[in-house]
């Protein structure tokens, strides 16, 4: 621990409040009333553009740090402090990227962890109640501790999840697609804590995911919730599958099955052939893809004189039975006739207490995949074309279907800027039509009048002798 | 905790990240999953400038307000997964430096690079006021909690 008064042996000065040296001003903070728009300029003595900037909790301070500079700045931040100084200078070994504060319960003590551009990060403790008048270059920092690690630190926050009032801090290290979160122990008040990578890549595996032998890339997966416009990583790998569902509309159960695990197990393959070169891989994904449709033909050749079409008296059961039971692959399945009949009868057919469940279960899907919308959009069509009676009674409509409204403004936005160009295109189309028939002769002329055209005489003619 | 690109919420529980495509995506840091990702209809052809949290407690999460370069700043909603109001029309003359909600979450500050920081209601997304700062704009604000200061800084 650091004691108050004495200047650590890594910092190199603490510049005090009522220092002299007047620096050059090229960045500035400025504290500004919102109620009467007073403004009050602090000195902020560093160049280059702001970075960081941060009030404590208590509302007393406010820490700065500047894109160029490598320190940050503690002013007193209250109307009454007398000096628009610094209180603290406190070199920092990189630009700051992040900064978090803290006061401590009795608000004597302010904490301060700033994140590193590059890697690694610094914590500070410093005395609330500073000595204005302490001239001897000694602020007191209570603390100081130097945060390393190889890998970059994108982001922290003192306290742990959930318990700002814990002593040491979160922090996000890593890729920043896929950041592990760590706990740093504070408390010890070490000069410096180094973050292993081995501690780190271990950490992630025993957490990400809540799986075992995830590794750290697993965390972009798997979102647990898909609202309007989110993105969920885990469709991306079975895309051949499911595509393949949509195009072979009316196949059998047996092969969408088949298909699927012949995806799946595509994707296994890639991943354990980690080492692989990109050329490799593509060899083998074309391989398989070519051997996938060679099965896909055969079976739909078979398929196609055996497999019955499905009616609306089926479909509308099935469809029920997979909206109860949440069964996504049944639905798929229901999903996958295209006819336009069946459709709308079962539509029509559907029980009222499933429309909107059904709704919001094609919304999600269309968002999740817009290349299926024109299935989609046939089978929203005529639900809401057939249920329109029901879906006004319905209390929170516009809440439950505000993915659906939000996803057909989006698509419709171009469509009447599309169709008054269309209009002017064939209005053109027209003309031009007109004068080539006009330059055709009279008799032409005559035939588009009959066509429905008018005939524009001209006024006057002038002629070449 | 506000980083260029990344930060954790005001209670430690979510960790957002804004990637270079204006993705959003929140992860939840107690069990280290990535929660939900959100995605602007024009986030390839805007990137995101700014962003900033509103105060969340335990049940509700809280507002996420992302400031894009074509002037817009979008709020999401992040209890209920959508878009609550989208303030300002496109002007790529204003693009939003930084936004910082007031204490109650109800209205927003954003500065531009022109020499005024407007506040604008979350609910109506109409201006509430304007406040004149210095001819160079401002690139980074804080909201003191405790009273009605705001700093600004460039």
């Amino acid at each position: 621990l650091l004691q108050p008064g004495k200047v650590p042996a890594t910092s190199s000065t603490y510049p005090v409040a009522n220092c002299s040296v007047v620096p050059r001003f090229s960045s500035s903070i400025k504290i500004i009333d919102i109620a009467t728009g007073r403004k009050r300029k602090l000195e902020a003595s560093f160049s280059g553009g702001i970075s960081t900037l941060a009030f404590t909790p208590c509302g007393r301070f406010l820490a700065a740090s500047s894109s160029r500079t490598r320190e940050l700045l503690v002013f007193d931040a209250r109307a009454d402090a007398g000096s628009d100084a610094p209180v603290f200078v406190l070199p920092v070994r990189g630009i700051l990227t992040g900064l978090d504060t803290r006061t401590s319960a009795n608000k004597d003590t302010i904490q301060v962890l700033g994140v590193f551009e590059d890697a690694g990060a610094c914590y500070f403790e410093l005395d609330a109640n500073y000595n204005k008048d302490d001239s001897t270059g000694a602020n007191s920092v209570r603390v100081e501790t130097s945060i390393m690690s190889k890998l970059p630190i994108i982001a922290g926050h003192l306290g742990n999840t959930g318990n700002r009032d814990a002593s040491g801090a979160v922090v996000a290290i890593g890729a920043k697609s896929s950041p592990v979160f760590k706990y740093v122990d504070l408390s010890a008040k070490q000069r410096e804590i180094v973050l292993h990578e081995s501690n780190i890549k271990a950490d992630s595996d025993v957490h990400v995911n809540g799986s075992a032998n995830g590794h750290s890339e697993g965390a972009l997966f798997a979102p647990e919730v898909l609202g309007p416009h989110e993105m969920g990583g885990k469709k991306r790998p079975v895309v051949g599958a499911e595509v393949e569902e949509e195009t072979n509309g009316q196949a059998q159960q047996k092969q969408s099955k088949k298909s699927k695990t012949s995806g799946d197990s595509m994707i296994v393959a890639s991943a354990d052939k980690g080492e692989q070169s990109l050329q490799d891989r593509l060899e083998s994904l074309s391989a398989s893809l070519a051997k996938l449709e060679e099965a896909e033909s055969a079976e739909a050749g078979s398929s196609s004189k055996v497999g019955a079409a499905p009616t609306s008296d089926s479909l509308v059961t099935l469809i029920d039975q997979a909206l109860q039971s949440g069964d996504d692959g049944l639905l798929e399945q229901c999903l996958a006739c295209a006819d336009a009949d069946v459709v709308e009868a079962t539509a029509r057919r559907l029980p009222t207490s499933r429309v909107v469940m059904f709704l919001r279960k094609l919304v999600a899907k269309f968002e999740k995949r817009p290349s299926r919308g024109v299935l989609l959009t046939q089978w929203l069509s005529s639900l809401l074309r057939h249920h329109t009676a029901y879906l006004v009674t319905v209390p929170d409509l516009a809440h439950q279907l505000a993915g659906l409204s939000q996803m057909l403004e989006q698509r419709l936005a171009s469509y009447s800027k599309l169709s008054a160009l269309a209009g002017r295109l064939d209005l053109l189309m027209s003309q031009v039509n007109y004068r080539s028939n006009s330059v055709g002769g009279a008799g032409d002329a005559l035939a588009s009048a009959g066509r429905g055209m008018q005939t524009i005489a001209p006024m006057q003619v002038y002629q070449e002798e | 905790m506000s980083s260029h690109d990344s930060s954790f919420g005001s209670r430690g529980q979510i960790f957002a990240q804004l990637s270079s495509d204006s993705r959003l995506h929140l992860w939840d840091v107690a069990s280290k999953k990535a929660v939900k990702s959100y995605v602007d209809k024009n986030h390839l052809t805007h990137s995101f400038t700014c962003y900033s949290w509103s105060a969340s407690s335990k049940e509700n999460q809280g507002l996420l307000a992302v400031g894009f370069s074509d002037g817009v700043v979008v709020i999401w909603d992040l209890s209920r997964g959508v878009v609550a109001k989208t303030i300002g029309t496109a002007k790529e003359s204003e693009t939003p430096t930084d936004i910082v909600f007031s204490k109650d979450g109800k209205s927003v500050f954003v500065s531009t690079d022109r020499n005024e920081i407007a506040q604008y209601s979350v609910e109506t997304g109409g201006v509430l006021q304007s406040l004149k700062t210095g001819k160079k704009g401002v690139q980074k604000m804080a909201l003191n909690p405790k009273v009605d200061v705001l700093a600004a800084a460039r």
